[in-house]
């Protein structure tokens, strides 16, 4: 398969808190739908385009579902080191991410985790230790594991390298279309049953 | 099979779509591995085209575009670069409009416009003008919405943003929000149309796929919420009075009530609260049936998130007067929506009392006028009868209570008794038990008379009948809850000063007086031990104070204790009442008011003699009777003698003979007080001793007689025990030769009954001649007392 | 009156409930005294108004000796006693909330947990003095099966 295909990479970002836009942020603004923005990742020379997809978790502002986990190259789950539910809640988001997307190959698919808002009180609201959350993701297929701070996005940029590796690895095991041998291209456009707008 | 059901249909026809989009995308990717530029756009529109069709539901819909999305990415990336296809980008933006059917055009030109932006070769706000004018092109609902949702997600990173790339050169944050502003407002439009297409049986069923697109539409407001130069000023004169004005207009409810949430949800908490008044302007122009009350308390609850979240804010609430804004805009909600239900403006008001207790606590004031709102919207209309409305005003008349952990505040709540009065008879007596729990759990102390009179305004669906329901109705078990905790509730009344105490126990005994037979035999007892308290604190301060203000004195209040035993008589509750009168005469000797304690036993007495009837309550009053006059010290001779006189009589009269004789024995106390100045008359402690002992004889006579056998000998060991008691105490009439006799006596009967062994008297007699024993044995002065006698 | 929330959370501390009668029960179902056998102890429970005088140790030792039991448990006076006696123990636990009494002044709140252990009985006594809980600890043997005691 051609290498240059594989420079944009599709990742999912989940979790109770989102991770929003460039930064995390402190104040609450919904997001409404699935949101992705762009970022280009250098990795071993090569240039990646990653379109990041996140969601913050609202059921309310999700109206059409998730079709969009389908075709992911990786899924980085979020929690908030300072809530506890939202690390119990990654098991549920992990089960929920492959249900939904279901990759080829589950049993290998790479998550990423993240644990946010490590600096939120000089880290003295903090229920879910580093070793814990480090023992859930050894525990679910040695899952790499980052933290990062609400304020300044520490570790976000080694996140991003591991995605990317992760992701490429992920996506050469790409689903392979193979067309009828009859070409069926001109018949196809008869079968729509749109209108002629 | 020619009839399926639809669900199996979509799916076969998604599945269509989603092979004619693989199928199609086998060849584009072929074309762009081999920089086939021509080939890449043929099979990109074929692949397009099957977003065309109509046969699918929202959500099917989506799982297709989100297939075309994921390829047009690729295209994307193909069209980026120039040199593998050799096509400069505004050749390419117009190559692509040849393409033969609208939407699949449409959603090429979006894709190569997103690159035409990024290569900057043109203005991004003319492309952007261009984009979202040509996309009028699809009207069809469902195609369009997605078409320009696909739009805002390719510009969304290319929009003229402060700090954005794309900034600059006559390109400005203005025409990045017009643009957005444009589309949101023909993407609205497209959504609510749709509710006006196809056949009135499916009006449901297409309600149920507007309200799935929904956020195609808000998305819109998202992303104008992201965009960094949408500073206070863009929000307040542009964002905000655009939205506002399409979402008026649209005059669609679910529309409506979506975007509100909508612009709430997505809109940082410090432009709310600047521009508050255009936001809550907005709230009457909308269609009545929207759903405002949730709305609202949504804003009302990110609000008062936000003041709590740092204490520096609070000014700033202030400032912009949020209160009153809120409180305004609810009143003309409630206007505007006259059909809202009642439950509907209850639930706006808990809202707001909910933001003033949270943002404003200090302010009682605001929430007296929550309350006053709230009293307005119910006056004038019969007491509350749905139930969820009654629901919502027990949460508003609560909530103040618990966040004040104090009753005492409420009590200063002038609308808060007006809001109860609304309240039906069931539902005020639910409320009165929230108020009375939440002053035992805080252990709040209610220490003055005018707060006892509100508080007793308050709960008066608990101290007397209201209108429509006599006490017969009610469950006897809730009844006696209610009751137990109104006496419990007596307890948490108290001042120190015992002028307001006299006043406070005076307060509710004005209120609980009226409370009818069933209740006061529960509550006149804990007042009765309320006042007792305060003549306690009052004793030894006897004596009228002249002036013109008679401070409370033990004998006002055993004037006042009179009156309260008294309205029992109504119950009627004579065993009550003699027990009551019994305690105010002992309260009386310890105040040493002769007259007032003989009073009170004159009344025990007549009670006795005239209304305790039944023998079992007759043997427990005279115990009683006997327990109490044996303590006084406070009587002369003549009195004690009247006193002692009826008690004996009164014992001497009980019904069942080993009453008679235990009553008899236990009033030889009466007569040998074992105090350093207590009475001691030995000769009529042995007379009552002597008296019980012969009734104990006829009482065995009789069992003789009754059943052909003695009865038990427990009346004899009993005496026996008492003459041991005066015996020991010195009583120079009780000799040991009295005891040896009565001891021989027992011995005897004993002997002669054999055949009706009783072991509870036997071992009752066993264990006194063992103590008999243990007494002998003890040496020093009592050994040698009981040393005469011989076991 | 009957005050069902008292017994239910009474029961919440032991569900082997006891109840006799006192001055101011109606209800007649409540006995005027009661006898329990708790391990090699007999123990006799009376409210004490109809011991007359109120509260006398010598007329609740014959009440003790009466029931014949080894320790007598009674109430009425608010004011918490324990006294050992010729042939056994009488304690007045005293009263649990503290309520008025015409008898005591300034009544301190108490309550006793009995330790019944082979012979042996000890009694924890908890008394609430301004605003400070005071606990007591009381031992009793029992040298035989007989009702003798030693101190």
């Amino acid at each position: 398969m051609p290498s240059r295909r594989r420079a944009l990479l599709k990742v999912i970002i989940l979790g109770d808190s989102g991770y929003v836009n460039k930064k995390f942020s402190n104040q609450y603004k919904a997001t409404i739908g699935a949101d992705f923005l762009t970022k280009e990742v250098q990795f071993e020379d090569r240039l990646f385009t990653l379109q990041i997809w996140d969601t913050a978790g609202q059921e309310r502002f999700q109206s059409l579902g998730v079709a969009f986990y389908r075709g992911a190259d990786c899924c980085v789950l979020v929690y908030d080191v300072n809530v506890m539910k939202s690390f119990d809640n990654l098991n549920n988001w992990r089960e929920e991410f492959l249900i939904q997307a279901s990759p080829s190959d589950p049993e290998n698919f790479p998550f990423v985790v993240i644990g946010n808002k490590i600096d939120v009180d000089g880290g003295n609201s903090r229920v879910v230790s580093e070793k814990k959350a480090r023992a859930w993701c050894a525990s679910k297929g040695n899952i790499p594991y980052f933290e990062t701070s609400a304020k300044e996005g520490t570790n976000v940029e080694d996140a991003f390298q591991v995605i990317a590796k992760n992701a490429l690895k992920s996506g050469e095991e790409e689903e392979i279309y193979l067309p009828d041998t009859v070409d069926v291209a001109s018949s196809s456009q008869q079968r729509s049953t749109g209108c002629e707008c | 099979m020619m009839i399926s059901n639809g669900i199996e249909d979509e799916e076969k026809w998604l599945a269509e779509g989603i092979a004619g989009i693989q199928h199609n995308a086998f060849y584009l990717h072929r074309a762009l591995d081999a920089n086939n530029l021509r080939e890449a756009l043929k099979f990109s529109a074929q692949l397009l085209s099957e977003l065309r069709t109509s046969r699918l539901s929202p959500h099917k819909y989506y799982e297709l575009y989100m297939r075309a999305f994921d390829e047009l990415r690729r295209l994307e990336m193909f069209f980026k670069d120039e040199d593998r296809h050799g096509c400069s980008v505004v050749d390419l933006y117009e190559l692509v409009q040849h393409a033969g059917n609208i939407l699949p055009r449409l959603y090429l030109l979006c894709t190569v416009g997103s690159v035409y932006i990024k290569s900057k070769e043109a203005p991004a706000k003319d492309v952007l003008k261009d984009l979202v004018e040509m996309c009028r092109a699809v009207q069809h609902p469902i195609r369009g919405l997605f078409l320009r949702s696909y739009l805002a997600q390719v510009s969304r990173d290319k929009l003229p943003d402060i700090g954005s790339e794309y900034e600059g050169e006559g390109d400005t944050v203005m025409d990045a929000v017009e643009f957005v502003l444009q589309n949101f407002t023909e993407m609205n439009k497209l959504w609510v149309r749709m509710q006006h297409q196809g056949p009135l049986r499916e009006k449901e069923k297409l309600e149920k796929e507007r309200n799935e697109l929904r956020d195609l539409v808000g998305k819109n407001l998202h992303v104008l919420s992201q965009i960094e130069g949408v500073d206070l000023e863009i929000y307040r004169d542009t964002v905000l009075p655009r939205v506002l004005e399409q979402i008026v207009n649209c005059k669609d409810e679910l529309a409506q009530y979506y975007l509100m949430d909508c612009i709430i949800q997505v809109f940082p908490d410090e432009y709310h609260l600047q521009t508050l008044e255009i936001l809550l302007g907005a709230c009457p122009q909308l269609q009545p049936t929207v759903d405002l009350k949730t709305v609202l308390s949504q804003l009302m609850e990110r609000l008062s998130n936000y003041a709590s979240s740092s204490p520096e804010l609070l000014p700033e609430f202030l400032q912009v007067e949020a209160f009153s804004k809120l409180s305004n805009a609810i009143g003309k909600v409630i206007e505007a929506q006259a059909d809202m239900p009642i439950v509907g403006a209850i639930t706006l008001y808990v809202s707001l009392l909910t933001f003033t207790l949270r943002v404003h606590p200090d302010r009682l004031d605001y929430v007296d006028q929550v309350l006053g709102a709230c009293v307005k919207k119910l006056s004038g209309k019969p007491k509350l009868e749905d139930s969820k409305a009654t629901k919502q005003v027990v949460a508003l008349l609560s909530a103040p209570l618990d966040k004040y952990d104090d009753i005492v505040t409420a009590l200063t709540l002038s609308n808060y008794p007006r809001v109860m009065d609304h309240l039906d008879a069931g539902t005020n007596k639910v409320m009165a038990m929230v108020i009375i729990r939440s002053i035992m759990k805080n252990k709040t102390c209610v220490s003055t008379s005018d707060k006892v009179e509100v508080l007793f305004e308050l709960i008066k669906g608990l101290i007397k009948d209201l209108e429509g329901i006599s006490t017969d109705e009610l469950d006897e078990e809730d009844f006696n809850e209610e009751q137990n905790s109104v006496a419990c509730l007596m307890h948490m009344l108290y001042n120190d000063d015992p002028e307001e105490m006299l006043q406070i126990i005076c307060t509710v005994w004005k209120h609980i007086k009226a409370g009818g037979p069933k209740r006061l035999p529960f509550t006149v007892p804990p007042l009765v031990f309320s006042a007792l308290k305060l003549v306690r604190r009052l004793q030894g301060q006897d004596g009228d104070v002249a002036g013109e203000e008679v401070p409370a004195t033990p004998k006002k209040i055993f004037q006042l204790l009179n009156q309260i035993i008294e309205a029992l008589s109504v119950v009627p509750s004579p065993e009550l009442a003699l027990r009551l009168y019994l305690q105010c005469a002992e309260a009386a000797n310890d105040c040493d008011l002769e007259p007032v304690a003989y009073e009170f036993f004159t009344q025990a007495f007549v009670l006795y003699e005239e209304e305790v009837a039944d023998s079992k309550a007759q043997v427990t009053a005279i115990h009683l009777i006997i327990g109490t006059l044996q303590r006084m010290n406070v009587f002369g001779v003549e009195n004690r003698d009247t006193l002692t006189h009826k008690a004996t009589g009164y014992s001497a009269k009980l019904l069942k003979k080993p009453d008679q004789c235990r009553a008899v024995y236990a009033c030889s106390h009466l007569f040998w007080v074992d105090d350093q100045d207590g009475i001691k008359d030995g000769e009529r402690v042995l007379l009552c001793l002597k008296r019980s002992l012969r009734i104990a004889n006829a009482a065995q006579q009789m069992a003789n007689v009754t059943r052909g056998s003695s009865g038990p000998l427990t009346l004899f060991v009993e005496i026996l025990n008492k003459y041991l008691y005066f015996f020991e105490k010195g009583n120079p009439q009780i000799t040991s030769s009295v005891i040896q006799g009565l001891i021989e006596l027992i011995k005897t009967e004993m002997q002669s009954d054999s055949t009706t062994a009783n072991h509870a008297s036997d071992a009752f007699f066993t264990s006194t001649l063992r103590y008999i024993q243990f007494q002998k044995q003890k040496g020093g002065a009592m050994g040698e007392k009981y040393d005469p006698i011989k076991l | 009156m009957e005050i069902y929330e008292v017994h239910d959370y009474l029961r919440t501390v032991c569900p082997d409930l006891h109840i006799t009668r006192g001055e101011y029960d109606e209800d007649t179902r409540y006995l005027e005294t009661k006898t329990l056998t708790i391990g090699q102890f007999k123990l006799g429970v009376c409210h004490g108004h109809q011991v007359i005088p109120w509260g006398d140790l010598e007329s609740l030792a014959m009440l003790q000796r009466q029931l014949d039991v080894d320790i007598l448990v009674t109430g009425h006076t608010h004011q918490f006693t324990a006294y050992k006696h010729e042939a056994g123990v009488v304690i007045n636990p005293g009263s649990a909330t503290g309520a008025f009494s015409s008898i005591t002044y300034d009544v301190n709140p108490s309550f006793v947990l009995m330790d019944i252990d082979g012979l042996r009985v000890v009694v924890y006594v908890y008394e609430l003095i301004d605003g400070e809980v005071k606990v007591d600890k009381i031992d009793f043997k029992k040298t035989t099966t007989s009702t003798n005691l030693t101190h």
